[in-house]
This record gives structure tokens, C-alpha cells and sequence, in this order.
């Protein structure tokens, strides 16, 4: 008796809470699986997915594009930087055409903890089903191709902009501009963004679900306009 | 001309695309030479409050710059890019100015939402002072990471509920 009036709470709290209610609890504790637990998997994950994109379009040719210090646990990148940049110390300008971008595991993670986070999100949604699974499946594809290709920019803007980190260098702001968004907006964004895009609910929920009408919410009783003005006549 | 006529007619995409370059021009505003005084100030200000809130409730903390420290043991901690809640500010404020809506549901929403995120960025803060202090590993994962999705959280939730004012 007990247990069949506590599997019935379980649909009634679901329906009772909202998407956004849902998230808040969710991505926390989502984050704090990831963090706690699920990080280095989740990293390992990374690099092996990074390894084609950070070849074609990072790497040199012929060279390895990342390896892991086992020592030390760092990410060590290549990167085609192809440019001319004043040397600091002799002052005279210098072609670099590659070099070694080394940054501590840490400092990728960020790239990483889109999966969980928009995991959550998607789990916010719906109860799971054959149908959710299809839309999270897709949602998984889309925040992985932007943690990929966010974090081949990162370091390809790392690259550059060490070689073009010269006072009065008008490239330096605008390596900066990018770095900016790249690292400290979209990791974090990206999932909600991803979200929006998949997720007709949260569409929904924000008020961007109808594209071509006026944005509308659930809500029980008429809107406002509806209740203002009368229903036109049907004309032939 | 018919792709900007196709853009107009589906509110959807214009919609997008107004937020990305709204949001992009904020970005670049936010990092030119002559801003960034006021935006350190800025980060000072709230490191300044967040100082005198500790103090109020009985807490030990002083404040220089942008910088909170504990005299009682010398930890401090830096208000910088990042942890102003700047960002999601900039996000929020290009998704209102994108939206349909009457220029002063606008500017409504461009106040109320800018007191929301830095309403929760004080206790984050707050609470980021304390685990730095007290709870090395969990400071780690609550600066980096718990705090910055939850504030995103908010501000879905202050255009949420701005979107259904608006309507």
C-alpha cells in the first residue's frame, strides 16, 4: 500500500515542478557526479575525441597533435600558428611556423563538463523514454561537437596569441576578444544554448518556441489578448 | 534582398541572430582599454559589498581592490573576469534586447535582471569566501563549475519569467 501511494508521488512531483525547478536540481548534482567522480573518464573521452580535429585543423603536418607529460599530467599540443610576429627582445620581426602549447589537465576540464551539464538539462525535460533518448542522443552529438571544436580553438588561440603577444599589436585584442568567449562564456552557455536548440520544453519554458507567432506559455485560463478582443468571424 | 525578407518573416532566426550579435558587440565592449577601468571597478564594488555583508553578520574580512581577504588566517580571494557574473549579465541583457517587446519591458527586464544575477553573484562570493577557507576540494568545484551553471540557471529563469511579462 505504502509503496504503491510513493510510486504514485514520484509522476505527481515530476508534473508539479517545472523544467527550469527540475534543472536546478539536476545540474548541480550532475556537476558534482562529473567533478567527483567522473572527471578523468570523462577527460580520457576528450582527448581521444580531440585527437582527428586537433590533426586536420590545428596540428602541423606530420606532427603529433597532443600527447599527455605522464609526469606531470599536462596536455601537450602542436600548433600551426603560420605568422610573423615582432620578437620582444631583439625587436625585429620573426616567422614562426608552429610550436608546443602545454596546459595542465585542469585547465581542459572546463571543455569537458558540457556533457554532464547539458545531461542534466535534457533529463530536466521529460521522464526517460525511447523518444527523449533519441532528442538526448542528438543533444550529446551537437555538445559534442562544440566542446571539440571549442577546445581545438582554445588552443589554437593560445598558440597564437603567445606569438603575437606583443605591446601594441593590433591581433593581441582580438586573440583576447576570442579567448574570452571561447573559454569563459561558451563552455559554460553552451549547454543551455544546446538545450534550446534540442529541447522543444525548454524552447518553451524561455518563451522562443513559436517562430513565427508571438511567443506563448502554457497557462490555464486565455491570454490577455484572446481575452480582450473578440473571435473574428470565419470569411470564405 | 530575400534572404534579409525570409530573416524578417521568420521571427525564430532573427531572434538568434540579433542575440549573437548583440551579445558579441557587449563582449567586445567589455574588453576595450577604456571600459575596463569601470569594469575592475565594478568587480571592486561587489568585492566591497560582499566585505561589508561578511562584517555585518559578524564575519571577519576586509577588502582591497577587487580583493576579500580574512586577516585572522590570510586567505584572499580575487573578484576577476569571470566572477563578476559580468558575462551572464551580457547574456542575459543581448537575449532582452533581442526579444520583441515595448522599450520599457526592456529596460525592465535590463534592471531587474541585472539585480537578480548579482543579487546570487554576493552569495556566491560570500560562499566562495568561506569554502576557500574551509573546504579546499569543494571551493574547486563550486567556483569553477557549480556557481557558474547555476547563475546561467538564474538568468534562464529571469528571461523565463520576463518572457511571460512581455507577452
Amino acid at each position: 500500500m505504502e509503496q504503491t501511494s510513493r510510486l504514485k508521488l514520484a509522476p505527481a512531483l515530476w508534473n508539479r515542478a517545472s523544467v527550469v525547478g527540475r534543472a536546478a536540481l539536476f545540474v548541480p548534482t550532475a556537476m558534482a557526479v562529473w567533478w567527483f567522480l567522473l572527471k578523468v573518464p570523462s577527460l580520457w573521452l576528450l582527448r581521444a575525441l580531440m585527437w582527428l580535429p586537433l590533426a586536420l585543423f590545428v596540428a602541423p603536418a606530420g606532427h603529433v597533435p597532443l600527447t599527455r607529460n605522464p609526469d606531470t599530467g599536462e596536455w601537450v599540443f602542436s600548433v600551426q600558428v603560420h605568422t610573423s610576429a615582432r620578437d620582444p627582445q631583439t625587436g625585429q620581426s620573426r616567422f614562426v611556423d608552429s610550436l608546443d602549447v602545454t596546459v595542465p589537465a585542469d585547465g581542459i576540464a572546463e571543455y569537458a563538463a558540457g556533457w554532464f551539464c547539458y545531461l542534466a538539462l535534457a533529463l530536466s525535460t521529460a521522464p526517460f523514454s525511447r523518444r527523449a533518448a533519441k532528442r538526448v542522443l542528438l543533444g550529446l552529438g551537437v555538445q559534442t561537437a562544440v566542446n571539440v571544436a571549442s577546445l581545438a580553438a582554445c588552443v589554437w588561440i593560445m598558440g597564437y596569441g603567445s606569438v603575437v603577444n606583443a605591446p601594441g599589436d593590433p591581433r593581441l585584442w582580438l586573440t583576447k576578444y576570442f579567448d574570452h568567449i571561447n573559454s569563459l562564456v561558451l563552455p559554460f552557455l553552451s549547454p543551455f544554448l544546446v538545450a534550446l536548440i534540442v529541447h522543444p520544453e525548454w524552447r518553451e519554458w524561455v518563451g522562443i518556441s513559436r517562430p513565427d507567432q508571438a511567443p506563448r506559455h502554457p497557462t490555464t485560463g486565455p491570454r490577455r489578448a484572446e481575452r480582450r478582443r473578440p473571435t473574428p468571424a470565419k470569411t470564405a | 534582398m530575400p534572404a534579409l525578407s525570409r530573416l524578417r518573416k521568420n521571427k525564430s532566426a532573427a531572434f538568434v541572430l540579433l542575440f549573437a550579435l548583440t551579445a558579441m558587440a557587449q563582449f567586445a565592449i567589455l574588453l576595450a582599454a577604456p571600459v575596463r577601468p569601470f569594469v575592475d571597478g565594478f568587480s571592486g564594488r561587489l568585492a566591497a559589498v560582499s566585505a561589508w555583508l561578511i562584517g555585518a553578520f559578524g564575519g571577519a574580512c576586509v577588502h582591497h581592490a577587487a580583493v576579500l581577504s580574512n586577516p585572522a588566517n590570510g586567505f584572499s580571494l580575487e573578484v576577476r573576469d569571470g566572477c563578476n557574473g559580468v558575462n551572464v549579465v551580457i547574456v542575459l541583457w543581448a537575449a532582452i534586447m533581442a526579444y520583441p517587446a515595448q522599450l520599457k519591458w526592456k529596460l525592465t527586464g535590463l534592471a531587474g535582471g541585472l539585480a537578480a544575477i548579482q543579487t546570487l553573484n554576493l552569495i556566491r562570493l560570500i560562499s566562495l569566501f568561506y569554502l576557500g577557507q574551509y573546504c579546499w576540494p569543494v571551493f574547486q568545484f563550486a567556483h569553477l563549475y557549480l556557481w557558474e551553471t547555476l547563475i546561467i540557471v538564474d538568468a534562464i529563469v529571469v528571461f523565463g519569467l520576463w518572457s511571460r511579462r512581455v507577452v
